[in-house]
């Protein structure tokens, strides 16, 4: 393929970069960010799968089997632990304003300005390589898509141009905001499109090589079978393959949480805690879903390439380039460029703040001629350092590929970045957990851990390129046979990296814990241990959980705000922190403690924790604190912080009983509206009756000359009226005890079928008059069961007049049944009347339904029936309900448990 | 206080993919066999880090039923 | 002939038969001429056919209620100079206000005094 187009698709995607970046930029401008989302978020995460991933992964499966899967395991093993660990350290670095992981070692152990340095050394020692193999990377599978493999380029070759296209663009979107707290939403979105692509497009390789070259999965592995190193590769070799398996696992878990790229898009970048609910499950689905094709695409380049003559590196596009599928082709090696390119954009930033934080503004700073001179174009000073960090991180990385990376593989180089990266993993999880972890235990492990890291595993790889003798490896230093670098101390049967990395760690975290536990705080590292450790007590008062003593003033204050933040966002932050501190000012214009430490956690965000202690220790006076005074202050704020806490419960419970009570103000008004309107409904039902037979009997009266037939119809009316008046009396009666539970059963064993035939005797009279047919069906032998009789025939004779009203006035039928089902005796009552509309059927059952209900009122019944027979049913345990379609009749069945052990009346 | 259990059941996830995917446990699998003509050592790996995956996302969900997209 | 057209009409309007039997009862007794309606529709057929010049009606009724049955004599034309007497077991100062804004010429309350209904009709026909 034409050299030329594909470095022009190359710059073409760089610029797409831009375009997605200044895209984002916009888009957050207006409101409307992409970043505060869980899934940009846990994609941006990916960045955490580079060239070594996409090219790497596939050589290492190739050429050493199955460990390949180890760094992309301990991930997925670290991602439930994100909710303790990183969690934390994002509350940590969200209050405190660290931007790096060197701040964030620096800070813990008392903004030790040394400490921050040397951490910041050795990263850059450790990830200089890995950045140049990137370039590596970039630039050999340029080599093999345009075929130029071999050829030796001149100064300044592709790498060259294409480092300096990615610095441009670090410059442009990573040193956007001079705080460096702010977040580069453009810079995240365009990592975020990063990972989408290189998953995508390896994805479509690993589906073209299994399905398109073979005939899929298991083809691969037939053919494969026949290598001659296939057992040996898809198995663990039992001398040393299980502990460098576990050793990877470990590396690779402690990479996740340190490696500074990952630092800066896991913690700086974060946005909301919360987002890590999805990333801890969506992270290793990614990391699997993009090794899914990883061993295939191995297998098939053994297969393919069985003479050995392209490097297991660049299977993926040696592969559909050598189908001539040159699309495919572009397209792999962009999906690989962009792995490459999102690693490095990370990590030079989170580098170069890094260095600018921790090496060159703490020289400024505390240079008082230079502070002094410049002191108004410190903001320029502070961002032009940064950019000339990325510069140097990106040349340094350039070089060190000229240099050595051109000898190495992908993982080799990888492997030793890692290590690197897990030197401060005692520190930093010892120092989140752990009160009593003193710097001099952090500056003695990481030490010790950086020179066993270097001398295990870089040493021998300077060897390797000719830098130093071959007799090291051999002989050990100046010859001693125990110093030999992968057979430490004698120490033999584990692989290099194994080797190196139980050394390192060994000494590391043993000289932490030992060193911290002979060695004392100073006030001011007590303090900060104490709210790293209890970050979530401290998060919201943190101004009040430092102890300061000594003398500030105010302008003093402010006039360093100004000259790191700038006129307008000092303005912004001494109103923003009177709005959180809303108490009046010293008269005498000193600052508040509680100020100072805002102000320093303010240029923290800027310049680092430990050059800004430089500088505002500069403007103050400060006295010692003894680290007693600190515990004692700090015991007392977290007493005030408890009783704070106590208040806001006790407030919640005062406010939730409020509300209990409303609610049960609420039910009593409506329970008295209920009662209202029983009321008023129960006296116009008793007007009835009573007003006729008050006419009747004035009538009577006043007339004594009556013919006697109307005498004898007025008196029989009153008769009837008095009847009703009373049932209705005694009904309303009933039902208020049954409701208040006053009403007692007179329970005894009895026979359903009786209680049917005496309900149905009461009534035959009434159905031979109308007309009616009556069909009776009970079971034989249903069992008995406990209930009070003449209530049950109350209820029957209930229902059946019911039904006897409703029934179809022409041709009535009624149907009266029961029968055994479940444990319980099922009586029903149907008719052949026209039914009961579905919204009508709860209803019924209310007092005086039909009274409120005029189109269904009839002459006769109370509209209490239903309500007291279902009052009595419950009351027996049991259930009454009504089965209806409109139209054709309605059913009314009762369940009455058969074995009912207690007394079923509510006493 | 629940973020306090949801952190030990997830740290107990952790741990428990960490002997599942470890010596000795990995070395039942370690004998050159293959199931369908896949090695079992990979598929065993495979299978048991796929089901880390789901066992992270179910007691996330677990933990905030109520929680859905409109929180973040 | 000429007595029975002299004779007033009165239309009484309630479903309760037990209400109904002395009220008709006392109408005839008073020398009216007395139709029986037993719902709200019947009255509005009565009223139409016959024109009564007093009505006496119950308010809960099943589908057309009293209120109505009162808008609707006053609607009418031929009706003007007719009186309507509410004679209902609604009692709330509310409903009976109802029944003086839809127009009745009085609310009497049951259980009512038959020998006050009859004053009180004879008082307002000859006004």
């Amino acid at each position: 393929m034409n050299y030329w187009v594909v470095i022009g698709i190359s710059f073409c995607y760089l610029a797409l970069l831009f375009v997605v970046a200044s895209w984002a930029e916009r888009r957050s401008a207006a409101g409307r960010s992409l970043v505060s989302n869980p899934y940009i978020y846990a994609l941006s995460m990916a960045v955490y799968c580079t060239a070594w991933t996409y090219y790497g992964s596939v050589g290492r499966a190739a050429s050493g089997g199955l460990e390949y899967l180890a760094i992309y395991i301990g991930p997925t093993l670290m991602a439930p632990l994100w909710w303790v660990v990183l969690r934390k350290i994002i509350r940590i670095c969200k209050v405190q304003r660290i931007t790096t992981i060197a701040d964030f070692i620096s800070s813990r152990y008392g903004k030790n300005i040394t400490l921050g340095s040397i951490v910041t050394v050795i990263f850059v020692l450790g990830i200089i390589p890995y950045i140049s193999l990137q370039l590596k990377a970039i630039t050999s599978s340029l080599t093999i898509l345009t075929g130029r493999a071999g050829e030796i380029e001149a100064f300044p070759d592709t790498s060259f141009f294409i480092a300096v296209g990615l610095a441009l663009f670090i410059i442009v979107y990573g040193t956007r905001h001079i705080e460096a707290t702010e977040r580069h939403e453009g810079l995240v979105t365009a990592i975020a499109f990063e990972s989408v692509l290189k998953l995508v497009v390896f994805i479509a390789a690993g589906l073209f090589v299994t399905y398109g070259v073979f005939n899929g999965f298991g083809d691969i592995m037939q053919q494969a079978a026949q290598l001659p190193d296939f057992a040996q590769l898809m198995t663990f070799d039992a001398e040393g393959g299980y502990g460098q398996w576990f050793w990877m696992v470990v590396l690779s878990m402690l990479a996740i949480l340190l490696l500074p790229r990952q630092f800066q898009v896991a913690v700086v970048e974060n946005v909301n805690e919360q987002h890590l609910n999805k990333a801890m499950w969506l992270f290793p689905l990614y990391l699997f879903a993009i090794n899914i094709f990883v061993l295939p695409i191995a297998f098939g380049g053994d297969i393919l390439f069985a003479n050995g003559t392209v490097d297991a590196d660049m299977f993926v596009l040696a592969i559909p380039l050598s189908e001539g599928k040159s699309i495919l082709s572009v397209l792999v090696y962009l999906g690989g460029f962009s792995a490459a390119t999102s690693m490095v954009i990370v990590s030079v930033m989170a580098l170069s703040v890094m260095m600018s934080n921790n090496l060159i503004m703490p020289v400024l700073v505390s240079v008082p001629g230079i502070k002094n001179r410049y002191q108004h174009k410190l903001t320029a000073i502070l961002v032009n350092s940064r950019r000339f960090c990325i510069l140097l991180v990106l040349l340094l990385a350039y070089l060190y590929y000229k240099g050595v990376a051109e000898y190495y593989s992908l993982v080799e180089v990888g492997l030793v970045s890692f290590a690197a990266a897990a030197q401060f993993a005692p520190a930093v999880i010892g120092g989140i957990f752990w009160k009593e972890a003193t710097k001099n235990g952090a500056l003695a492990g990481i030490i010790v851990g950086a020179i066993l890291w270097f001398y295990t595993l870089v040493v021998p790889s300077m060897v390797g390129v000719g830098m130093l003798p071959e007799t090291i490896l051999n002989n050990g230093l100046f010859g001693v046979e125990w110093l030999r670098p992968f057979e430490l101390f004698g120490m033999q049967g584990m692989d290099y990296i194994s080797h190196g990395m139980f050394w390192s760690m060994f000494l590391n975290t043993g000289l932490y814990i030992g060193v911290s536990l002979l060695s004392r705080q100073t006030s001011q590292e007590r303090n900060q241990a104490e709210v790293f450790v209890d970050i979530f007590k401290y998060s919201t008062v943190y101004e009040s959980s430092i102890v300061w003593k000594g003398t500030a003033y105010i302008p003093d204050i402010k006039s360093l705000l100004v000259s790191f933040l700038g006129e307008k966002r000092a303005e912004t932050a001494m109103k923003a922190y009177q709005r959180k501190y809303p108490e009046p000012a010293d008269e005498s214009g000193k600052a508040d403690p509680k100020l100072v430490t805002y102000a320093e956690k303010l240029l923290a965000g800027v310049i680092g924790s430990s050059s800004a202690r430089i500088m505002v220790s500069s403007v103050v006076k400060e006295e010692e604190i003894s680290i007693d005074e600190v515990l004692n202050i700090l015991k007392e704020s977290q007493q005030l912080i408890s009783i704070n806490n106590e208040l806001r419960r006790k407030s919640m419970e005062l406010r939730r009983a409020t509300e209990q009570l409303r609610n049960a103000n609420d039910r009593l008004k409506q329970l008295d509206e209920l009662k209202d309107e029983f009321l008023s409904t129960v006296t116009h039902e008793l007007r009835t009756p009573l007003t006729s037979i008050r006419a009747l009997s004035e009538i009577l009266y006043d007339n004594p000359d009556m013919e006697r037939d109307d005498q004898e119809h007025f008196l029989h009316t009153i008769v009837k009226e008095s009847e009703r008046l009373t049932r209705l009396i005694t009904q309303v009666l009933d039902l208020e005890r049954f409701e208040s539970g006053k009403q007692k059963l007179n329970l005894a064993p009895l026979q359903m079928k009786e209680v049917i035939d005496e309900s149905v005797e009461a009534l035959i009279q009434l159905v031979q008059e109308k007309h009616i047919e009556l069909v009776v069906d009970v079971q034989q032998n249903l069992p008995e069961v406990n209930g009070d009789k003449d209530r049950l025939i109350q209820v029957l004779v209930n229902l059946i007049s019911n039904a006897i009203k409703f029934c179809n006035p022409e041709h009535g039928k009624i149907i009266v049944s029961s029968y055994y089902i479940d444990g319980d005796i099922k009586v029903n009552v149907a008719d052949n009347g026209k039914g009961i509309e579905p919204e009508a059927q709860k209803q019924i059952f209310d007092k005086f339904y039909q009274a409120r209900n005029q189109n269904l009122r009839k002459p006769e019944g109370s509209g209490l029936g239903l309500a007291i027979s279902r009052q009595i049913v419950e009351s027996h345990q049991g259930k009454l309900w009504v089965e209806s379609e409109p139209g054709h009749g309605a059913k009314f069945s009762f369940v009455l448990p058969v074995k009912v052990a207690v007394p079923a009346a509510k006493v | 206080m629940r973020d306090r259990v949801k952190g030990r059941r997830l740290f107990f996830i952790s741990a428990l993919f960490m002997v599942l995917l470890n010596f000795p446990l990995i070395s039942i699998f370690n004998n050159g066999g293959t199931v369908g003509g896949v090695p079992v050592l990979y598929l065993y790996i495979m299978v048991v880090w796929l089901a880390c995956i789901a066992a992270i996302g179910f007691f996330i969900n677990k933990q905030d039923p109520k929680k859905g997209k409109g929180k973040v | 002939m000429k007595k029975v057209k002299d004779k007033m009409k009165v239309l009484v309007v309630d479903d309760d038969p037990s209400i109904l039997l002395p009220l008709e009862f006392l109408m005839r007794k008073n020398g009216f001429n007395v139709f029986i309606a037993r719902n709200g529709t019947e009255a509005i057929e009565s009223v139409n056919k016959e024109l009564p010049q007093v009505v006496v009606l119950d308010i809960m009724m099943p589908d057309v209620d009293g209120y109505e049955v009162c808008r609707y004599i006053r609607s009418k034309e031929e009706m003007n100079g007719a009186k309507v007497i509410f004679l209902s077991a609604k009692t709330k100062e509310a409903d009976i206000k109802k029944g003086y804004e839809v127009g009745a010429d009085l609310y009497i309350p049951k259980p009512f005094s038959p020998r006050f209904l009859m004053e009180k009709i004879k008082e307002l026909s000859a006004s």
